[in-house]
């Protein structure tokens, strides 16, 4: 990393195809394969850059381009979008536009989405399965925390793969020597007419305001598990850190366990809400704002919705500003609302449209350009889901702003009330804090789960506006088709409060029968390391890490995983972590806040039996409780 | 597991007089030499350090005491203590060896040099560094990779073993087609004998043949002439390129069979790895890994490095095309992190895979003269269907060294199974024998070879390794009972 900057240093690194882009070539070699045509690889980067171009070639692409200008450097990616986009147009027709989810170093994933916006061409996130239908439609399945969308979309589009699409081909010697061939030609800033003000560090609406190292101060406790005694020792101590911190027995604690219906009961009763009318009164002109999306996942409000609002609150208390949830769904009810405001919120704005009742990139960008535009917000947050990872880009490049990924700490600063936003980065090794000085609104999507929603104020006073969309159509080139979701593998592993997860020390896919009982046991969600996906012993909606989901759980128990670093940056955010490795040099033993050296086919299914036994019996004595109060 | 003192260890029981054991006031010396925080009796320590890699039930044996010195001196004392009472010494580092080696057969004293890890001296200028025994090997090259500089006897266990380990077995390794193994790379050693006096063999020096070469006669020789302290090593420039190939065959004749042509090209790759049908397949499953190689009978894969990338995809390039002379149905290409991670996985995961599949196996470490090995495999596949087992064959191929591994079908009982271990190695090894090979290339002899060494190795030089053995250790406590028992 540039110390002055906070842009990465790219010259003199090994210069690799991003892992992730991989896929996207692949995905191309096989339609290619399937119905002809020819791929062009784009790379901007330093002139080392060509070496991943051949890379590209080499494994069956039919030309490259490289884009290399000094004024290219420091480009965020909202000029990263705009100089990739222009060299799309520059090197003549296309009908597919194929990126990777994202860059496993920048980790940002907001380019792909931003090329759609500047190209105004549909874009479909995180596809998992693609299939021409003909030449002019594409038929998709994107992986989405609710399960895999299948949708239709006319050509052309940008689409962005993750790793189910497609197992990477090797480059052979016969495409080694084929791609040595090539020329690969060079485009600059002048090569494409773009003013150098525009692009690079100096038109990128974002600065990196510093860096720093993550502090990781965790308590670490290890225990050696080998013998006996020690085996009944540690999973008694796992029960203690368990019963400490009420995963044994859980509370029924509205904010921590079910945000949703408990709380809007209660509002329900005190009647909170005023009427729509006190709309002046209580949103008073003139008072900026900071804007938070409010999503439905499964028919209901997403927690991730209430999130925003603990991040947004404190903000515009201390600067005066306004809280406004925006609700985008084909109707919104009345209690809903009543949850933003008793959850936060000022105001509740509800874009109703049928078109809206699920989440198409296109359709809800130009649904808040409208209302951006209209309303000028000073900020704009959306949780780093699927859907607020692909929509914020989009709607960045159309309000020409700047866009910051996957937060995990919000300021303002003291002097000039800018948003700071401050995010991990290559893999959570460092810390970036990020500012939108001259640009408005300043947007930034937030880690799930990173925060916990304030309790509900059932005394709070709040506005909701329901605004129909005008007939405005949706994008009419893309086409839901419908949801498939296997239960299990769509257990929501970013707001899972558990995650117990499995690695290479399963030995086998049979492995994880031990890991999903414990799961169960404990009402977890389960999660995987790279290294059990790839083998196939479960699948990629399970894996954590950097080529997978980075969560933050109150709670992470993992056994068989070595802890790469990759996987690691995957779970830093995590509240405590649990880890059962036989091998005692093992690095997810370094992070773990309790430790346990030994073997996990001894351990897991005693301690879940274990956990079982303590559930049962609090379940008996509820029991008694329930029977007790019937008889009255 | 019983307490050693009561066990009856095979062949051992005619010898009961000769070693004393570690009484209470023997403990007590050993206390105040090494300060009482560094001498450990408690069950959990002693069973740690009753095995290394081998099998813990075929070959593990507690010791009475493990203790950590902290210098030479320290380990010198300790060597005179053992020589009043006679008590066994193993030495010992990370106990990641693959034959016994650091096992205390008769109990005694295991002397771990874990807690001697330092950095005596870096010479740039004469391309050195002394390390104590207990430095991770991994770790020298840690330290001397940012002054451009490499450490190149580098076994495949990787992250773990020490280079008191890897001297004592003369460890060799993934990338000895290049490189050579340990005894190329080391110069100098700081050895305390086994009676006890400190003595420095060799140094920084590049020709030496003042007397007898000592230094080779310790490196390779399972720490039984004594305690290797501390090491003079040679560095050479960090290649700073490399690349990969992973070469596909129908049968493994024709993969065995293009190694000598590459080797007899003036090419000299870094490694060249073999993996049998069985191995690729075992691995590829397990790794989930899309590879056609379903068609195909064997696998090489095959490192080139060098100073500059260029000139070394050159090299590659043109391995890659005698391969494709030779027969080869596919040449993949592997010069990045990404992709070169990808195909050495395949290489790296057999065992494991294996292991998925039955736990016991006996992982042996035949060698041949290189050009020998296609005569090897029909022998491996006549054991496959005599006794009915699976072995697997893959190994350092560059050097004629194999790694086939009998693996116990898992629905055969543990007795059938040593009969058939026995049988098939008696086999195995005789046809080595024959071929002008010998039954260990880089693991070693320890206790899971010596009967079958006395069997195979002419008995002259036999009588010679017990003299030089009688000479320098005549009370026979240096590591006892590895490569040949006490007589």
């Amino acid at each position: 990393m540039d110390p002055d900057t906070g842009t990465m240093v790219r010259e003199g690194v090994d210069s690799i195809v991003n892992p992730l882009d991989l896929y996207a070539i692949e995905a191309a070699l096989r339609l290619k394969e399937d119905h002809g045509g020819s791929i062009t690889v784009l790379s901007m980067g330093p002139p080392a850059a060509e070496r991943a171009l051949r890379e590209a070639l080499s494994m069956g692409c039919d030309r490259a381009f490289l884009l290399s200008d000094k004024a290219f450097a420091g480009s965020d990616t909202w000029a990263t979008s705009r100089v990739l986009s222009t060299a799309i147009r520059h090197c003549g027709a296309f009908d597919l536009i194929i990126t990777g989810e994202r860059a496993t170093d920048g980790d940002t994933g907001q380019v792909g989405p931003g090329i759609a916006a500047w190209l105004g061409i549909p874009v479909l996130s995180h596809v998992s399965q693609l299939q021409l239908r003909d030449t002019s439609c594409l038929m998709a399945t994107r992986l989405t925390e609710e399960g895999y969308q299948r949708l239709e979309v006319r050509l052309p589009c940008v689409l962005t793969v993750v790793k189910e699409i497609a197992v990477p081909r090797l480059p052979t010697l016969r495409g080694k020597q084929q791609a040595r061939k090539v020329t690969i030609p060079c485009l600059t800033a002048s090569n494409l007419g773009l003013d150098p003000e525009t692009i690079g560090l100096a038109g990128s609406p974002t600065r990196v305001v510093k860096i720093f190292h993550p502090r990781v101060a965790r308590e670490a406790e290890r225990i050696e598990a080998r013998e006996e005694a020690q085996i009944r020792q540690a999973i008694d101590r796992v029960l203690e850190v368990l019963d400490n911190q009420g995963f044994l027995t859980p509370k029924r604690d509205a904010c921590d366990d079910r945000p949703y219906e408990s709380a809007t009961q209660q509002i329900q009763a005190e009647h909170a809400l005023s009427s729509v009318d006190d709309h002046a009164r209580l949103r008073p002109q003139g008072k900026k704002e900071i804007w938070t999306l409010a999503e439905y996942r499964g028919g209901r409000m997403d927690t991730t919705s209430f999130e925003l609002l603990a991040r947004a609150r404190p903000l515009a208390d201390q600067a005066g500003m306004l809280v406004t949830a925006v609700a985008l769904s084909a109707a919104i009810t009345d209690s809903d609302a009543r949850m933003l405001i008793a959850r936060g919120a000022d105001c509740v704005i509800a874009l109703e449209s049928p078109c809206l009742a699920d989440f198409e990139c296109g359709t809800w960008s130009s649904a808040l350009v409208t209302l951006a535009r209209d309303q000028l917000p000073e900020i704009i947050l959306a949780p780093a889901t699927t859907s607020g990872r692909a929509l914020m880009p989009h709607l960045a490049i159309m309000l020409g702003t700047g866009l910051t990924a996957d937060c995990t700490d919000l300021a303002l600063d003291p002097e000039t009330g800018d948003l700071l936003q401050t995010r991990p980065a290559i893999g959570g090794n460092i810390m970036a804090t990020i500012r939108t000085p001259r640009h408005r609104p300043q947007m930034a999507t937030i880690r799930p789960h990173s925060t916990r929603p304030l309790q509900p104020d059932t005394a709070r006073q709040g506005c909701l506006i329901r605004k129909m969309l005008d007939p405005q159509p949706a994008d009419t080139r893309v086409k839901i088709l419908g949801l498939d979701c296997e239960s299990h593998d769509f257990e929501n592993l970013e707001a899972a409060r558990i995650v117990v997860a499995g690695g290479r020390g399963l030995r086998k896919a049979d492995g994880f029968r031990h890991v999903r009982a414990l799961a169960d046991a404990l009402g977890a969600a389960v999660g995987a390391s790279r290294e059990a996906v790839d083998r196939g012993w479960i699948g990629y909606p399970h894996q954590v890490g950097l080529s997978g989901k980075t969560i933050s759980p109150d709670l992470y128990l993992c056994a068989g995983i070595s802890g790469a670093i990759q996987h690691l940056a995957g779970i830093r955010t995590a509240k405590t972590i649990i880890a059962i490795n036989s091998d005692p040099h093992a690095p997810i033993h370094e992070v773990a806040n309790l430790a346990i050296i030994g073997d996990l086919f001894e351990i897991l299914p005693r301690l879940t039996k274990a956990v079982l036994q303590v559930r049962q019996s609090d379940h008996l004595v509820a029991g008694t409780e329930n029977a007790t109060r019937g008889d009255i | 597991m019983s307490t050693p003192l009561q066990q009856e260890i095979p062949g051992t029981s005619s010898l009961p007089h000769r070693y004393g054991r570690v009484t209470p006031s023997i403990m007590a010396e050993l206390q105040s030499l090494l300060g009482q925080d560094q001498v450990f009796t408690d069950p959990d320590k002693l069973q740690a350090y009753s095995h290394d890699e081998t099998s813990i039930e075929d070959y593990g044996h507690q010791p009475e005491v493990v203790v950590f010195p902290r210098s030479t001196q320290q380990v010198a004392d300790l060597v005179l203590l053992a020589n009043r009472y006679r008590i066994p010494l193993t030495p010992r580092g990370a106990g990641s060896g693959l034959s016994g080696g650091a096992i205390p057969l008769f109990g005694g004293i295991v002397v771990s040099l874990e807690k001697m890890q330092r950095v005596r001296d870096i010479d740039y200028e004469n391309m050195t560094i002394t390390v104590e025994a207990g430095m991770v090997t991994n770790d020298i090259n840690n330290v001397v990779r940012d002054h451009g500089l490499f450490y190149a006897g580098y076994p495949m266990s990787l992250e773990t073993c020490t280079i008191g380990g890897n001297i004592a077995e003369n460890a060799g390794g993934g990338k000895a087609v290049k490189y050579g193994v340990t005894s190329r790379y080391v110069l100098g050693l700081e050895l305390v004998t086994p009676s006890g006096e400190v003595v420095r063999l060799g140094g920084k020096l590049a020709k030496d043949v003042t007397g007898y070469d000592l230094v080779h006669l310790i490196v390779g020789s399972e720490g039984t002439l004594g305690i290797v302290t501390a090491a003079t090593l040679r560095l050479i420039g960090l290649p700073k390129a490399t690349c990969d190939l992973l070469v596909l065959y129908a049968t493994p004749q024709a993969a065995i069979s293009s190694v000598p042509t590459i080797l007899t090209n003036g090419l000299v790759p870094t490694a060249i790895e073999f993996m049998d049908r069985s191995s690729v397949e075992a691995s590829c499953r397990y790794l989930n890994e899309s590879l056609p190689y379903e068609t195909c009978g064997a696998m090489l894969l095959i490192e080139m490095d060098g100073s500059d990338q260029a000139q070394v995809e050159h090299d590659a390039e043109a391995v890659g095309e005698l391969c494709l002379q030779q027969g080869a149905l596919e040449v993949y290409v592997a010069d990045n992190r990404t992709t070169r991670e990808r195909v050495w996985s395949v290489r790296r995961n057999i065992a494991e895979a294996f292991k998925v599949y039955s736990p016991v196996q006996s992982l042996e470490d035949i060698v041949v003269p290189p050009a020998r090995i296609p005569d090897i495999l029909p022998t491996l596949a006549e054991l496959e269907r005599e006794f009915g087992i699976t072995i697997p064959c893959y190994g350092h191929a560059g050097d004629g060294n194999l790694h086939a591994t009998l693996v116990n079908p898992p629905d055969m009982d543990m007795e059938r199974w040593h009969a058939v271990e026995h049988e098939a190695l008696e086999i195995l090894y005789a046809a080595v024998t024959q071929l002008g090979g010998k039954i260990s290339g880089e693991h070693g002899i320890g206790l899971k070879r010596k009967r079958y060494m006395a069997e195979f190795m002419d008995p002259v030089e036999l009588k010679l390794i017990k003299a030089i053995k009688q000479a320098w250790d005549p009370l026979c406590i240096m590591n006892p009972g590895k490569l040949f028992d006490p007589e």
